[in-house]
């Protein structure tokens, strides 16, 4: 995977910087029977994307809800663009949502759902046949403007979804999970033409998701987010590659998580591995590390490696994924090419990198 | 070869149906049979065929004023209905979880109550209030009998229709009640029209709550049809059944246009969010 669009993002503001478009301060929504978010301070920068990561029950629709005004905060403060949001109705905020079951009106053709937004705003005649017909066009879907929904395909229908948010001009674009009911090749298709959108756009948004590859591929921003609290917060790039916590580590299960604990002179695996001191840099709040699979070498010949047994196999896009059972019943897994793959019960003898792993709060 | 299999399914025929069908009929038809017979009298079968019985059922003015007021009951209790059967409806699917199975139970149950006991229980309270006797409480009494279904096929079509329709509509700008009644409103609007008929049927042929609260002089068409019967035996009362079977019959296929009696066996799956 390269990031090279995200090399820019550096330089980015960072949390409190006074270029923040949209800003929340100590948000919080509780609800009697558990859930919600607490005390969420964000900010995103004008024409950003971020998305909110994280399984369901964590808070992330609840905070997109209190956005979009469908859910007043308990406590908090909410600016856009310097205005405080908080006591402004959904309808007086200009911030478009598209929900996950996309919610088109079921009565009105493709035309008139894309029209509402304007109808409200009394746009006049000309003008509002005008902005439709270029939304419509910009998610090419001209020849359905006379359908009604329930005539289209669900990849459809998310298009009409979205051009009925974006024809509004909105200041904030709000996306609930707006492709997990979707074909995973439709997703991917459509998760590009979003992006290229946002992008063309300059649109400010954020996004709702639990799945990571579309978190990588959407977000020029990535919040984790864990029992209503974000727990980390960055580039794509930095989350996935350089995760800090032990939760956003398991959560996108692209690595091994290895508990470690102090010893003698350093942090050791329950194995006994001692991790090289520059990984964890002189930290003492490291309670496991992230090691990826392709850091773990496999061999049959006992080179010093720790001896254990292939359990799974998983042939991915990147290599052969194999699950090995350490003494102790640990599991680790390794990452070899497709031609260097080892079969179910093989005996190998396994050496992770130490030096590549990364340290992990809790 | 072709198969034969499917010629000979299309063959079958729904004995069944065909037969409870026939029999739900067979007192209709006696009606309108009787309604043709020449003779002064109720006769099965007919010993002829006149359609002088039509012209005299509609020239009777008890039959007229009857009619009038039955139709302009049954449009009242219609409307009133509806004011009160919608937001029911919305209450119930959009209310409080824990309150819902009450609200619903408590808005069937005039219909698993004997007639004759809300019939009374209204009269002693409208004596009470001095409303009885008045249109108002006879429209009262019929707007509560046909509540009960008017409301079932509104909450089977309510939460049929995604929630968040509403709420992206207020995303684009439109107020909670523009919303409603641009958004959610028409996506009901073949329920409504059902509920509308429901109402108007229950209230036109009801004669239990009639005859407990109608005032002198203002008697709904099957109560004087009763009447009628008690002193007369000749077919102006089949004329007149039959010119309402004939009209019932419109209602049903417009029942059935609107898709009205499916929204009673179920309400379509609803995506989860």
């Amino acid at each position: 995977m390269t990031f090279t669009h995200h090399e820019s993002g550096t330089d980015r503001a960072p949390a409190d910087s006074p270029s923040a478009y949209l800003r929340l301060r100590a948000v919080t929504k509780q609800y009697p029977t558990g859930g919600g978010v607490a005390g969420v301070d964000l900010t995103v920068t004008k024409g950003d994307m971020l998305v909110l990561l994280g399984p369901s029950g964590c808070g992330k629709t609840t905070l997109l809800r209190t956005l979009a005004g469908l859910l007043q905060p308990d406590s908090g403060a909410i600016e856009l663009d310097g205005e405080d949001l908080v006591a402004v109705p959904t309808f007086k905020r200009n911030i478009s949502m598209v929900f996950q079951t996309w919610a088109l009106f079921p009565t009105m053709t493709v035309r008139d759902n894309v029209a509402f937004g304007l109808k409200m705003r009394r746009v006049g005649k000309q003008e509002r046949a005008d902005r439709v017909a270029r939304a419509l066009e910009l998610v090419g879907l001209t020849e359905f403007a006379g359908r009604l929904p329930r005539q289209l395909s669900g990849g459809q229908q998310q298009r009409v979804a979205v051009a009925r948010a974006i024809v509004v001009e909105p200041r904030l674009i709000l996306m609930d999970e707006p492709l997990s009911s979707l074909d995973h090749r439709i997703r991917v298709q459509l998760r590009a033409q979003l992006k290229e959108l946002q992008r063309g756009l300059g649109l400010t948004g954020v996004y709702v998701t639990h799945d990571h590859t579309e978190a990588l591929a959407l977000g020029d921003r990535i919040a984790v987010m864990d029992s209503g609290r974000i727990v980390e917060l960055g580039r794509p790039v930095d989350v996935f590659a350089r995760p800090t916590r032990r939760y956003t580590a398991e959560f996108l299960g692209l690595a091994n998580v290895v508990d470690v604990s102090t010893g003698d002179g350093g942090y050791r695996t329950s194995g006994g591995s001692r991790i090289p001191a520059e990984v964890t840099a002189g930290r003492s709040d490291v309670v496991a590390v992230a090691l990826r699979p392709d850091c773990v070498r496999l061999g049959q010949t006992d080179d010093g490696g720790t001896p254990g047994v292939v359990r799974v196999v998983e042939y991915q896009p990147g290599g052969v994924l194999h699950d090995v059972e350490l003494p102790g019943g640990t599991r680790l897994q390794a990452l070899t090419p497709v031609g260097l793959s080892y079969s179910i019960d093989t005996p190998v003898f396994v050496t992770p990198e130490w030096s590549k792993a990364v340290p992990l709060a809790d | 070869m072709r198969t034969s299999s499917t010629p000979r399914e299309r063959t079958r025929y729904p004995v069944f149906a065909i037969c409870f069908t026939l029999l739900l009929l067979v007192p209709l038809v006696v009606v309108v049979a009787t309604a043709v017979n020449p003779g002064a009298y109720l006769k099965f079968p007919p010993d002829g065929f006149t359609l002088d019985w039509f012209t005299t059922a509609i020239e009777t003015p008890r039959f007229q004023s009857s009619l009038l007021l039955s139709l302009r009951i049954a449009v009242i209790a219609s409307v009133v209905g509806l004011a009160l059967t919608i937001p029911t409806a919305v209450a119930i699917t959009r209310g409080r979880r824990r309150l819902r199975p009450w609200v619903s139970t408590a808005t069937v149950l005039p219909l698993i109550t004997p007639d004759m006991l809300l019939a009374l229980g209204l009269l002693i309270m409208l004596v009470q209030i001095g409303m009885a006797s008045s249109l108002i409480g006879l429209v009262l009494g019929h707007v509560l009998i046909g509540m009960p279904l008017a409301v079932q096929v509104l909450v089977a079509a309510l939460s049929g229709v995604d929630e968040n329709i509403e709420q992206a509509a207020q995303t684009l700008g439109a107020s909670r009640a523009t919303a409603f009644v641009r958004v959610t409103l028409p996506a009901i609007l073949p329920a409504i029209g059902s509920a509308a008929v429901f109402l108007f049927i229950f209230s036109f042929d009801n004669v239990s709550i009639s005859l407990f609260l109608s005032a002198p002089g203002q008697t709904t068409l099957p109560i004087t049809m009763f009447q009628y019967l008690e002193y007369n035996s000749d077919p102006t009362v089949s004329a007149m059944s039959t010119i309402l079977i004939v009209l019932s019959l419109v209602v049903a296929v417009v029942l059935s246009r609107l898709g009205g009696l499916s929204h009673l066996a179920g309400s379509p799956t609803r995506r989860s969010s």
